[in-house]
C-alpha cells in the first residue's frame, strides 16, 4: 500500500509540475523589493509585435533606464492575436502585466470591469491630447491610458506619383468627383479583370472608415445623441453605402477579389496593383522597410461633400496600467515618460505614427523629419472620436458584411442597412 | 482477494491513471464547464457571472447566422464525406492491387504524406495556390486557356476550394485504414470469386463492399465527426467568407467565443454541436451495425 501511494504521490507531482509548467508568468512572478525610493522595481510591460513599434518601445526603455536606473522593464511582445487573447486572459487576474499597450477602443471594455488604473493627470492628458486620440481611453469621467498615436485611417491615401503622371494627371483631386475621375483614369484592365485598382478601398478597415466618413461629410452622425445606439436608415448612410458599392460596381475603380483576405489595400498598393489606396501612416513604414517601395507618396483625400472631410478616428495604441499592478505608481511615471514631448517626437518618428499630442504633431521639427506625412498631419482637426463602439470587432464586421451582401446583390441597400442597424444596436444593449 | 490479484489490480490502476487523468482534465472537464456555462453571461473580464437560465439558447434559435453556419457545416459534411470516402477506397483498391511490395508501401507513403503535414499549413500552402492573381492553379488555368477564378473569394467557389484542400490533406488515413480493411479479407473469397467466373466489378460489389463494412462504419464515423469539426482551413483559407459561404459551425463558434468574447453563447452553439455528433454517430451505429465475424 505504501508503494502505491508513493507512485500517487510521484503521479500528482509530475502533473502538478507540468501545469506549473504551462501556466504563464505576469508581474508578481518576476516582482521587486517594492515601490519608491531607489530599490529595484521591475515592470512588465506587454505589447504587440510590429517591428517600427517594438524597437521605438526598446529605445525608450534605453532612455528611461537613464534615468531611472532602478526601474527594469522586462519588454514582452506578442503575435497580435496572442496578445489580444493573452490580454483578456490575464488583465483579470492577480498576476497581469503592470503596463500595456492597448488599443484605444479596447480601453473602455476593460475600465468598465474595473480592471485599470485611473491616470493622474487626466484633465492635463485631456488638454494635451487630441479628443479624437483620447476619447477611447476615456470612461466614466475619467482617463485610463495615454495614447500615443492619432489612428488615422482615412482622410489621406497612398499613391504613386508616377502612375498618376502617366495617367495625365496633374494635381491632386480637389473634390470626391474629381477623385472618382482620376481614379477611373489610374485603373488598368486586363479583359474583365482590374490589374491596377485606381481606388483600392476592399479593406476590413478602410470600407467601415469611408462609410462612417462619408456619412459624417454630409453633416450627420450615426450615433443617437447619447450615443447608445446608430442609425443607419438616415439618407445620409444610404448614400454613404451607396457611393461605396458603385465604386465597385459603377465605377469600377476596384473589385471585390481580394476581400476578406489577408491581403490588406495596403501590399495590394505596395505589390503595385493599385495606384492609391486609403490607409494609415503607418503603412508608410511597412512600405519603406517590408516592401522595399520608394515611391509613393501621400495625398489628402476630398471631402464627399461641401462640408469639411471629418472622419472618425479609433484612438490609436497606448499605455494603460493594471489595477493589480503592485507597481501602479512606478508603471505611470514610465508612461508619463513616455508622453514627454521629446520622447514622444522619437516614438513616432520611429514609428511612423501620428501624434496624440498636440504639442508634437504641431510641433515643426516633426514635419520637417516626416514630410511624407503632411496630409495626414493637416487632417487632424477634422477627426472625431468614432465612438463606444463596445465591441469593435462586432461593429466593423457587420459593416463590412452589409457591403459585401449589398455590392454581391445578395441583399437590398435599405434592408442591409437595417439589418446591420438592428445587428449592432442589438449588441450595443447588451455590451455598452 | 489474493496478493496476485492486488499486484495486477494495482498494476492496472497504475497504468491507466495517466491517460484517464488527461481525458477527465483535458476532455470531461471542458465539456462539463462548457455545459454549465452557457446558462450564465460569463465575460473573463468581469469577476461577475450572472445567471442567465435559457437565454442562449433562445437567442441560439432565433440567430440567423447559426442556421446558416449549421447549413454550411452539413453541405460541407454531405459533400466532402462521400467524396473523401469514394476517393480514398479507390485509391486503397487500386494500391491493394500492386504486387511489389517496395511499390505498395511507396504509394501508401506518397498518399499518407500530406496527413502528416499540419493542417494549418498545408491550408496556408493552399491558399497561395488559390490566389487568384499568382496562384498556381490560375496560372495551370490560364495555360490550358481556361478562364481564372477567383478560387476563395468568389461565394459560388469558395466552400468547394476548402473542400479540395480538405480531400487532399485528408486522404491518407482513410486510405491506410481501407488497406487494413482489405488486408483482412480472405484471399479463398476471391479464388472462389475467380473460379465462379466472376467480373472484378462484380467481386468488387458482393466481396470486397461488404466485407469492408466494418471498416466503412468506422472510417464512416471517425470521418464525420472530424469533418463536423473542421477549423484550421476555414479560418485560414476564407475566415468564412465570402458571404459567409464557408462559415462552418466551428468557426462561428471559436468567432463567439475569441473574437466577440461571448463565451456563454458559443458554449450554447457548442453544446448543440456535440449533440448532433453525438445523434449522428449514434444513428451511423445503429445503421451500420453487423452480426458477422469472419
Amino acid at each position: 500500500m505504501k508503494k502505491t501511494l508513493e507512485w500517487i504521490m510521484t503521479l500528482m507531482l509530475t502533473a502538478s509540475l507540468a501545469l506549473a509548467g504551462c501556466s504563464s508568468s505576469g508581474n508578481n512572478a518576476a516582482n521587486t523589493d517594492g515601490e519608491g525610493g531607489d530599490k529595484p522595481i521591475k515592470l512588465v510591460w506587454w505589447v504587440h509585435e510590429s517591428p517600427s513599434f517594438v524597437e521605438a518601445n526598446k529605445k525608450l526603455i534605453a532612455d528611461y533606464k537613464k534615468v531611472k536606473p532602478h526601474v527594469t522593464i522586462d519588454l514582452q511582445v506578442f503575435p497580435y492575436d496572442a496578445f489580444v487573447q493573452k490580454i483578456r486572459v490575464a488583465m483579470n487576474t492577480k498576476t497581469p502585466p503592470d503596463i500595456v499597450q492597448m488599443f484605444g477602443t479596447w480601453v473602455r471594455e476593460y475600465a468598465k470591469n474595473g480592471l485599470l488604473e485611473p491616470a493622474p493627470n487626466g484633465a492635463e492628458l485631456e488638454a494635451e491630447v487630441y479628443p479624437a486620440a483620447i476619447g477611447g481611453f476615456q470612461y466614466d469621467g475619467q482617463v485610463y491610458g495615454v495614447p500615443h498615436e492619432f489612428n488615422i485611417e482615412n482622410g489621406a491615401a497612398l499613391r504613386y506619383p508616377k502612375m498618376f503622371q502617366e495617367a495625365g494627371i496633374d494635381k491632386d483631386p480637389a473634390t470626391w468627383e474629381e477623385l472618382i475621375e482620376d481614379a477611373k483614369k489610374l485603373t488598368k484592365r486586363n479583359g474583365d479583370k482590374i490589374t491596377v485598382r485606381g481606388l483600392d478601398i476592399t479593406s476590413n478597415d478602410s470600407i467601415v472608415f469611408y462609410f462612417l466618413a462619408l456619412i459624417q461629410q454630409q453633416g450627420a452622425d450615426f450615433w443617437n445623441e447619447d450615443r447608445t445606439q446608430v442609425s443607419f436608415s438616415t439618407p445620409e448612410a444610404e448614400k454613404a453605402m451607396q457611393e461605396l458599392v458603385d465604386l465597385v460596381n459603377v465605377h469600377k475603380v476596384t473589385d471585390l477579389s481580394k476581400l476578406g483576405t489577408t491581403e490588406e489595400p495596403y501590399m495590394v498598393f505596395f505589390k503595385g496593383q493599385s495606384a492609391m489606396t486609403t490607409a494609415g501612416p503607418w503603412t508608410i513604414a511597412e512600405g519603406i522597410n517590408t516592401f522595399n517601395v520608394q515611391d509613393f507618396d501621400y495625398m489628402p483625400i476630398p471631402s464627399f461633400t461641401d462640408h469639411p472631410a471629418v472622419f472618425s478616428s479609433e484612438s490609436g495604441w497606448g499605455e494603460v496600467v493594471s489595477k493589480q499592478s503592485p507597481n501602479s505608481q512606478a508603471a505611470w511615471e514610465f508612461v508619463q515618460f513616455m508622453m514627454e514631448e521629446e520622447n514622444a517626437l522619437a516614438w513616432n518618428l520611429q514609428t511612423s505614427s501620428i501624434p496624440a499630442n498636440k504639442h508634437v504633431a504641431e510641433d515643426p521639427k516633426y514635419l520637417e523629419s516626416a514630410p511624407h506625412v503632411k496630409a495626414a498631419v493637416e487632417a487632424l482637426p477634422n477627426g472625431r472620436w468614432i465612438g463606444p463602439l463596445a465591441d469593435r470587432d462586432y461593429f466593423f464586421k457587420v459593416i463590412i458584411d452589409t457591403f459585401a451582401a449589398i455590392a454581391y446583390n445578395k441583399k437590398g441597400l435599405q434592408d442591409g442597412l437595417k439589418k446591420a442597424e438592428t445587428d449592432i444596436n442589438k449588441m450595443l444593449k447588451s455590451k455598452q | 482477494m489474493s496478493k496476485q490479484q492486488v499486484s495486477e489490480r494495482r498494476f492496472i490502476f497504475l497504468s491507466l491513471a495517466p491517460i484517464v487523468l488527461l481525458f477527465a482534465v483535458f476532455s470531461i472537464l471542458p465539456i462539463g464547464i462548457g455545459t454549465v456555462l452557457m446558462f450564465f453571461d460569463y465575460s473573463p473580464l468581469s469577476s461577475n457571472v450572472p445567471f442567465a437560465g435559457l437565454k442562449h439558447i433562445r437567442e441560439l434559435f432565433a440567430d440567423e447566422l447559426f442556421y446558416k453556419s449549421l447549413r454550411i457545416t452539413f453541405v460541407f459534411v454531405l459533400v466532402a464525406i462521400p467524396a473523401n470516402i469514394a476517393f480514398t477506397l479507390m485509391i486503397a483498391v487500386g494500391i491493394n492491387k500492386i504486387r511489389g511490395r517496395f511499390w505498395k508501401n511507396s504509394f501508401r507513403t506518397m498518399f499518407f504524406l500530406p496527413a502528416i503535414a499540419p493542417l494549418a499549413g498545408s491550408a496556408v500552402i493552399w491558399t497561395t495556390m488559390f490566389n487568384a492573381d499568382s496562384g498556381v492553379v490560375n496560372m495551370a488555368f490560364q495555360m490550358l486557356g481556361l478562364p481564372q477564378i477567383d478560387w476563395l473569394t468568389d461565394p459560388s467557389t469558395a466552400l468547394l476550394s476548402v473542400i479540395i484542400m480538405t480531400l487532399w490533406a485528408d486522404v491518407g488515413y482513410n486510405i491506410v485504414l481501407f488497406m487494413a480493411g482489405l488486408d483482412s479479407i480472405p484471399e479463398s473469397l476471391y479464388e472462389a470469386a475467380e473460379l465462379d467466373g466472376a467480373s472484378p466489378w462484380h467481386v468488387f460489389w458482393s466481396i470486397t463492399l461488404p466485407m469492408l463494412s466494418r471498416t466503412m462504419l468506422f472510417v464512416f464515423i471517425m470521418t464525420s465527426i472530424s469533418y463536423f469539426q473542421m477549423f484550421p482551413q476555414f479560418q485560414i483559407m476564407t475566415k468564412g467568407g465570402p458571404l459567409y459561404e464557408t462559415y462552418v459551425l466551428a468557426l462561428n463558434i471559436y468567432d463567439q467565443a475569441f473574437t466577440y468574447m461571448n463565451m456563454s453563447y458559443a458554449s450554447a452553439m457548442a453544446f448543440v454541436m456535440l449533440l448532433i455528433i453525438l445523434v449522428l454517430t449514434l444513428i451511423q451505429m445503429r445503421i451500420g451495425r453487423s452480426q458477422w465475424e469472419h
